[in-house]
């Protein structure tokens, strides 16, 4: 990391040191410097390659200095800062050789360095293949530079670029042509132009910062070309229009990908190619300076725009807090007329009166692009739909021409100072030629607006949409006929029906995965809750894939370091000893030591006579072994074992055809040519019909293959399962092995169906499109030399190792008996047969049964000292409440408050309590005159009430103002929005942008404090801030809760934390959000009991109705007394930064203002400390700060966009504890418990348990859960590296260019590094425990009486204890209604345990009803 | 058609929990059926212990129970999908017979297309 922290500083210093060089060779001329005095290696600086150099190192310096935090933690990190030295320094060296031959080796060094950035986080074959490809167009490119080169020095006879302007013109026409042809060619290759643009989305298989870094002077390539070698290129009329018309072409179809691609990595890449192909244009007609104008901006301005790809969600978020638009009107006759005139006027003025004209008749391209630009920046700053008020469109217009007119003027003197550094010398090209050119771009440009308004309306031409879809194609894939055998039986309801049940069943393998825009958590594996945990998780394996446990050699680690007690791991086999197969007797040693050993024993070299023995003996038992060894194998589908059979991909290429198709029909709030409408299934089938992704689709047949299939979906999948022969009882687990084939994207479409019924997609359009695909493009038949694949026999693919790889296995488990010193040769030697089977049998039994025992041992290694420590505590506070604190604060279950309330009750006399963080409010929340509400309740539950955020009394000037503020941002940004998609209009939109993007990315980058605070200030100014209030008393229009419902909520709120007396004056009820930049997964961090949004309106709510004294009045009578003197104050926890907020402090009364000010000094205090503490939890922070220090830097880290660890969120969560707080007050839990409040006295029916039980709980399960297989596997359910991640519409992400979609948390909120010794964890993946203090025959009643509780306690999922006040032993859960003393199984002492030892359970008990 | 103006036909009630009822309503819809009655928070005693109904913060969990009148030619498919929902699914399921006055308001308009 050092490394990228030197580089950064160093492209830093020298991009300073070129702008002070820039301004040097602008008044002084060109520099030239000969080391050693060689010609060969010169480097000249002059004002050209000066203002490339400023774009080089600018670029270079901000992705550095991004890199160094985007990739803290990352492994290789030396090497990628390698890559990035060699990609700037290369670009260096080929701007500044003055010898061709340097250039070239300039050049090449990009080249390479690239194509090492974009393999450099993939290891595995397939992974790289990206790189290959890019690799490929890119080294032929530079070979076909080298040809050019080396024909221009033996022509010229001269390598010297600096010559080149006045020996071309000795070379014949027809040679420089075909010189300056290579050159081109090279160029296109560069620019991803046509028909070389398929490499550039490929580079989405790279970090983020080397996707900006390519515009660094990499994929700008042919502009850079020119500019360097332009009097080759001027020389050569016939290849500048053949420039202007690949540009052209390039743009077109770039412009189509770009509106149709739902991933943003790969739309703004489709955009490069088009904004290359506009500077191409520039170069063909004659105007290099214009193009290395362009390729300046353009690189700043997307280089701007990959850094911030995250950030699509976060400004969605936003976006709802955005004021309504009225309802879209027609463009009035003065809205047209004052968009394309005012631009028009402004650019015939100034180029007639201030500036003379810059090449002739192809000025007329350059000013009709900034002429669109500006007419559409107008267009959309002037619509009525805004209601902005008159004064500000009337600014927008003179603002957008007063841009335009500095726009004009700057290209005009940058072309002057320029174009004679470069070389140009006026036209290039005949004028004839020139005219039927721009003749052609204007009218291309014309049509490409007209194309645009239809596809955008559903009516692309054919022909356009063809061509979408042959440019679409990604690289590979076998081109395959379409069997003629298309299924076309009837199929009878009954068959459909059964297709539909079997879909269900299948659905059992996914769960719904939530948009990121709402990220939930839950739990991967929710459908298989039914099913104990082991079961469950092997069956998900054996469907999915994927790593259900930590790795032993993860757990051997954790041995040593003591996180899992030597106790906790003999316990952990006594649990499963019985389980195992028993072996022969060993000498010296029990069966509890052994199995530890081999357990704990790392994979350590083995003696060679020792490896010898081993393998003699299982030699000696021949076949056996396989049999001994068998594992069952894993559902395969057909083209799975075709796959197998004949060494084909087809099973990954369907896979990634199918993800393709469902990311363009399901992401369409991003593609701006939208796919038709309807169910999903119906969707496909139309457009199948033109557009094919994948070329083993685009077979003859094949979309009338499609089209000939039953229109309903489960008639399809029912007809298409029957035609490959899949025999009914099978179909749901085919269908459950075709989700497994791809369980991001149905994980979404089950999220879909959850939400939206069969109106969006259904698993069913799902399976019937993956079996379309399957069943069309599969080779039909059995394949002739596969052994178990005749048709409908076992889907269940024979996965034994085979003999060979199952000897290796058996041996591997007898080196391990080995290792752990039971044996040695002579006595492995010694056993017969019979032994030899018995001690392989149980080793395999060790094998399969370890991380079970491990993560068992992981579990009992935090949960006993915890369990110890409540049960303590619980006996030594016999159930007391504290009274007469001068605070209650009462915050969110969230693990994250554990610490916050440790510190504040440190901090002064404050009493906490917990409460899931929607305080019992659920609602759907409105913000001040926004256009949409957020529901801000769990998911489990449906919001039925709306409450709206009003201006508070004599606050309607300011909201006023606040609006027009936000309506006047809004219109800002969809006037943008509109230039950067429109078809004509991005053009001059990135260059001037650019320019203007430079310094703030600077900023950005090097100060995100600086950043954050410019940007909220300038907020705060346009939109200031506003006192407001909630719409809670039920209003005529709906809004609100009733007296009867604002009673209700309130006593089910303080009677489900316990807080039913003993009040104090001062109340504080406080949500949490988080703040963060640039992360897709922001939703993650904000609270769950409020579906992924900010709590602080609950708390509000819950304030307002507990201050009411119609309310108060009512709660007395229920047996709640609030005091008069009792004020409830909203706050919010602000758990990126620490920081706590007090909300509605304007409506506190005098009596409670001394008391809100202790308690903010109470509160600054505990907060400070807090940011202490944490630093030193998080990666790369300082570890010796001051309080002061260490609240500046989580502050920075919070407002920093390359930041991928902002907070830890919530890892670490293991334990769920219910109950007063006296059992774990003082208590450093270190954030790992969910603390929920709880007085079981006040609970008589045990109701408010219930509530606990069946909501809070729940919610955090399925937080636990995730944050449990996000760890165990990152890149199976978890989503992988954040650094590779690529948003997909507004619902996920994909890792690179395609693929599946990515569910789960990212790598980085998991775990602190990955290195050559694998993942450092942050979160240490435990089960949940839910720790309950209140009467065994109360929480065994909750339990009876809720299947969903049956399901996770007794399938353990969440470990249940009870600290019952009548007993003194912990009571733990098991299956069936159960209990049994936590301890009682616990080794106290292992060296007393043997196999001698009564392994039986203690004595159970059976507490009320049970199944 | 009986004597008193009413006509035979075929009533389903089935109790599943409240995370399965979109699929029985997809069932229902695909296979011709125009309505059905929902009773949510369903209470009772079964093999699962005892239900007490609704919870207060959940709405995705309990025992729901859906009624429907099934006109001709539906109820294969319906049965069809039901039992094969039970091998993996937990539920109950009673067909009977009922009687209805108004025939055509249980019939679908046209048959059903969607998947």
């Amino acid at each position: 990391m050092m490394t990228l922290r030197v580089l950064g500083w160093t492209l830093y210093t020298l991009a300073a040191c070129v702008l002070a060089g820039l301004v040097a060779v602008a008044i002084g001329g060109p520099v030239t410097l000969r080391p050693l005095g060689f010609d060969a290696i010169a480097l000249r600086l002059d004002l050209a390659s000066a203002v490339l150099l400023v774009l080089i190192l600018g670029v270079g310096a901000v992705v550095a200095a991004y890199s160094t935090r985007q990739l803290a933690g990352e492994p290789r990190v030396g090497q990628y800062a390698a890559g990035l030295a060699g990609a700037v320094f290369g670009l260096t060296l080929a701007v500044t050789a003055l010898a061709l031959p340097l250039l070239w080796i300039g050049w090449v060094a990009a080249t390479w360095s690239l194509i090492a950035l974009v393999g450099w986080r993939h290891l595995t074959d397939a992974a790289r293949r990206p790189a290959r490809y890019v690799a490929a167009w890119l080294a032929a490119g530079d070979l076909i530079l080298l040809g050019g080169l080396i024909s221009l020095a033996v022509a010229t006879g001269t390598t010297d670029r600096g010559e080149l302007s006045t020996v071309v013109a000795e070379v014949s026409g027809p040679q420089i042509a075909a010189i300056a042809a290579l050159l081109a060619a090279a160029g296109v290759i560069r620019s991803a132009l046509l028909p070389a643009h398929r490499w550039l989305p490929e580079t989405a298989a790279a970090p983020t910062p080397v996707s900006a870094l390519l515009h660094a002077g990499i994929v700008n390539g042919a502009g850079v070309l020119a500019v360097l070698l332009w009097p080759v290129f001027a020389a050569a009329p016939v290849v500048l229009a053949a420039l202007v018309l690949i540009g052209a072409a390039s743009i077109l179809v770039a412009t189509a990908i770009a509106a149709v691609r739902p991933d943003v990595k790969g739309r703004l890449a489709a955009s490069t190619s088009a904004q290359m192909g506009f500077m191409t244009i520039q170069v063909g007609l004659g105007a290099p300076a214009a193009a290395l104008f362009h390729l300046i901006g353009h690189g700043f301005y997307k280089a701007t725009l990959f850094l911030g790809a995250g950030s699509g969600i976060n400004a969605l978020r936003r976006s709802r807090t955005s004021p309504a638009d009225a309802s879209p009107q027609q463009a009035g006759r003065v809205r047209v007329a004052v968009s394309a005139l005012v631009p028009t006027a402004v650019v015939i003025a100034v180029a007639t009166t201030v500036t003379p004209p810059l090449h002739g008749v192809g000025t007329v391209v350059f000013y009709a692009a900034a002429i669109a630009t500006a007419a559409v920046l107008i267009y959309r700053a002037i619509d009525p739909a805004f209601q902005t008020p008159f004064g500000l469109r009337a600014a927008a217009v003179v603002g957008v021409a007063g841009l335009l007119t500095t726009y004009v003027l700057a290209l005009s003197a940058f072309e002057s100072a320029l174009t004679p550094v470069i070389g140009a010398t006026g036209f290039a090209l005949p004028a004839p030629v020139m005219l039927v050119l721009v003749s052609l771009l204007l009218g291309l440009g014309l049509l490409g607006v007209v194309v645009d308004r239809r596809a955008r309306s559903g009516r692309a031409p054919a022909i356009v949409v063809r061509a979408v879809a042959a440019a679409m194609s990604p690289r590979g894939g076998k081109r395959l006929a379409v069997p003629t055998n298309e299924p076309t039986a009837p199929i009878t309801p009954v068959e459909r029906a059964r297709a539909r049940a079997s879909v269900a069943a299948a659905s059992e393998i996914v769960a719904p995965a939530w948009p990121l825009g709402q990220f939930v958590a839950s739990n991967p594996l929710a459908g298989l809750e039914h099913l104990p945990f082991e079961v469950a998780t092997q069956r998900a394996a054996g469907f999915r894939g994927g790593a259900v446990a930590l790795s032993t050699t993860h757990y051997q680690r954790l041995y040593a370091a003591r996180e899992i007690s030597d106790t906790a791991l003999v316990t952990a086999i006594l649990e499963r000893i019985d389980t195992l197969p028993v072996p022969p007797m060993l000498p010296r040693t029990s069966l509890v030591d052994l199995t530890r050993d081999m357990l704990v024993t790392t994979e350590a070299g083995v003696p060679g006579e020792l490896q010898d023995a081993a393998r003699a003996a299982v030699m000696s038992l021949g076949s056996r072994v396989e049999n001994l060894l068998h594992d069952e194998g894993a559902t395969m589908t057909v083209a799975g074992r075709t796959d197998r059979d004949r060494g084909t991909t087809l099973n990954d290429q369907i896979a990634d055809a199918v993800a393709a198709w469902l990311a363009y029909l399901l992401a369409d709030d991003d593609v701006r040519w939208s796919a038709p409408k309807g169910p999903l299934f119906s969707r496909w089938r139309t457009l199948v019909q033109t557009v094919a992704v994948d070329r083993s689709m685009r077979a003859d047949g094949f979309a009338a293959a499609v089209a000939a299939l039953p229109e309903r979906s489960d008639e399809s999948v029912a007809l298409l399962l029957a035609s490959m022969d899949i025999g009914e009882n099978e179909w749901s687990e085919y269908l459950a092995a075709t989700f497994a084939r791809l369980p991001g994207w149905a994980s979404h479409v089950a999220w879909l169906e959850r939400e939206s019924g069969s109106d969006a997609a259904t698993l069913l359009d799902l399976a019937a499109i993956h079996l379309s695909v399957e069943r069309l493009i599969v080779p039909a038949g059995p394949s002739a030399d596969s052994a178990d694949s005749s048709a409908a026999g076992s889907l269940r693919a024979n996965v034994s190792d085979g003999f060979p790889a199952t000897t290796e296995r058996a041996v591997a488990h007898l080196e391990r008996v080995a290792r752990s010193g039971a044996l040695d040769a002579a006595s492995l030697g010694a056993l017969d047969d019979v032994s030899l089977i018995t001690l392989l049998r149980y080793a395999d039994g060790v094998h399969q049964a370890a991380p079970r025992i491990w993560r068992g041992a992981h579990e009992a290694s935090f949960r006993d000292p915890l369990v110890a420590e409540l049960a303590g505590r619980a006996r030594a506070h016999p159930l007391e409440t504290e009274s007469g604190p001068d605070v209650q604060a009462v915050f969110c279950i969230d693990v994250r408050s554990e610490p916050l309330r440790r510190q504040l009750e440190a901090a002064g006399s404050v009493q906490t309590l917990g409460f899931a963080g929607f305080f019992a409010v659920p609602f759907v929340h409105t913000s001040l005159a926004a256009a949409c509400g957020t529901a801000q309740c769990p998911v489990l539950l449906t919001p039925r009430h709306g409450i709206h955020e009003v201006a508070g009394p004599q606050h309607h000037a300011m909201a006023h103002r606040a609006l027009t503020g936000a309506r006047a941002w809004r219109q800002i940004s969809a006037s943008t929005t509109a230039a950067q998609k429109a078809p004509n209009a991005p053009y001059s939109f990135a260059e001037a942008a650019g320019w203007l993007l430079a310094p703030m990315t600077l900023l950005r980058t090097a100060s995100p404090r600086g950043w954050f605070r410019l940007r909220r200030a300038t907020r705060d100014m346009v939109q200031p801030r506003v006192l407001t209030r909630q719409t809670i008393d039920e209003t005529r229009d709906g809004l609100g809760f009733s007296p009867d419902e604002q009673l209700f909520l309130a006593e089910a709120a303080l009677r489900t934390m316990g807080l039913t007396r003993d009040f104090a004056r001062l109340v504080m009820i406080s949500g949490h959000g988080s703040h963060t930049e640039n992360n897709p997964f922001e939703a993650a961090y904000d609270c769950g009991a409020c579906g992924g949004n900010p709590g602080a309106v609950n708390a509000r709510a819950l304030a307002t109705i507990l201050n009411s004294g119609v309310v108060r009045g009512r709660l007395a009578q229920v047996g709640i007394n609030i005091p008069d003197a009792t004020w409830f104050l909203p706050a919010e926890h602000d758990t990126t930064v620490d920081t706590v907020t007090l909300l509605d402090a304007d409506q506190v009364p005098t009596s409670h203002w001394r008391d809100v000010a202790e308690l903010r000094v109470m509160l600054d205090c505990a907060t400070l400390s807090l940011s202490e503490q944490r630093i030193r939890t998080l990666p790369n922070a300082p570890q010796a700060a001051t309080p002061a220090a260490a609240r500046r830097h989580v502050e920075r880290r919070a407002a920093d966009w390359a930041q991928t660890r902002p907070e830890w969120g919530l890892a670490g969560n293991a334990a769920f504890i219910i109950g007063d707080r006296s059992i774990t007050e003082g208590c450093d839990l270190g954030g790992r418990a969910f603390l929920h409040s709880y007085l079981w006295q006040d609970d008589e029916g045990g109701a408010a348990l219930e509530v606990i039980l069946t909501a809070p709980m729940v919610v955090a399960e399925w937080i636990n859960t995730q944050y449990y297989f996000s760890s165990v596997d990152p890149d199976h359910f978890g989503s992988g590296s954040k650094v590779l991640h690529n948003l997909v519409g507004r619902i996920g992400v994909l890792s690179g260019p395609r693929g599946d979609l990515k569910p789960g948390l990212p790598l980085q909120a998991v775990a602190e590094r990955v290195d050559g010794d694998g993942v450092h964890l942050r979160h240490q993946p435990l089960r949940l425990m839910t720790v309950i203090q209140a009467p065994l025959e109360r929480v065994a009643a909750v339990v009876a009486r809720n299947p969903v509780l049956q399901a996770l306690f007794g399938n353990e999922w969440v470990s249940l204890v009870v600290l019952d006040p009548a007993t003194s032993e912990p009571q733990r859960y098991l299956t069936g209604g159960k209990w049994r003393p936590w301890f009682a199984n616990t080794a106290q002492d292992s060296e007393a345990v043997s196999p001698a030892v009564d392994l039986s359970h203690p004595p159970i008990t059976t507490i009320g009803a049970t199944r | 058609m009986i004597s008193n103006g009413l006509t035979p036909m075929t009533r389903l009630e089935v109790v599943v929990d409240a995370s399965d009822v979109p699929f029985v309503e997809q069932l229902l819809v695909a296979e011709g059926v125009t309505g059905w009655t929902g009773v949510p928070a369903a209470s009772g005693f079964g093999h699962h212990g005892r239900s007490e109904g609704r919870l207060m913060f959940n709405d995705h969990t309990g025992p729901t129970m859906l009624v429907a009148v099934l006109p001709d030619g539906v109820l294969d498919g319906v049965l069809a999908g039901m039992r094969e929902f039970f091998v993996t699914h937990a539920g109950v399921m009673f067909i009977s017979e009922t009687y209805v006055s108004r025939p055509e308001y249980f019939m679908a308009p046209v048959s059903a297309t969607s998947g």
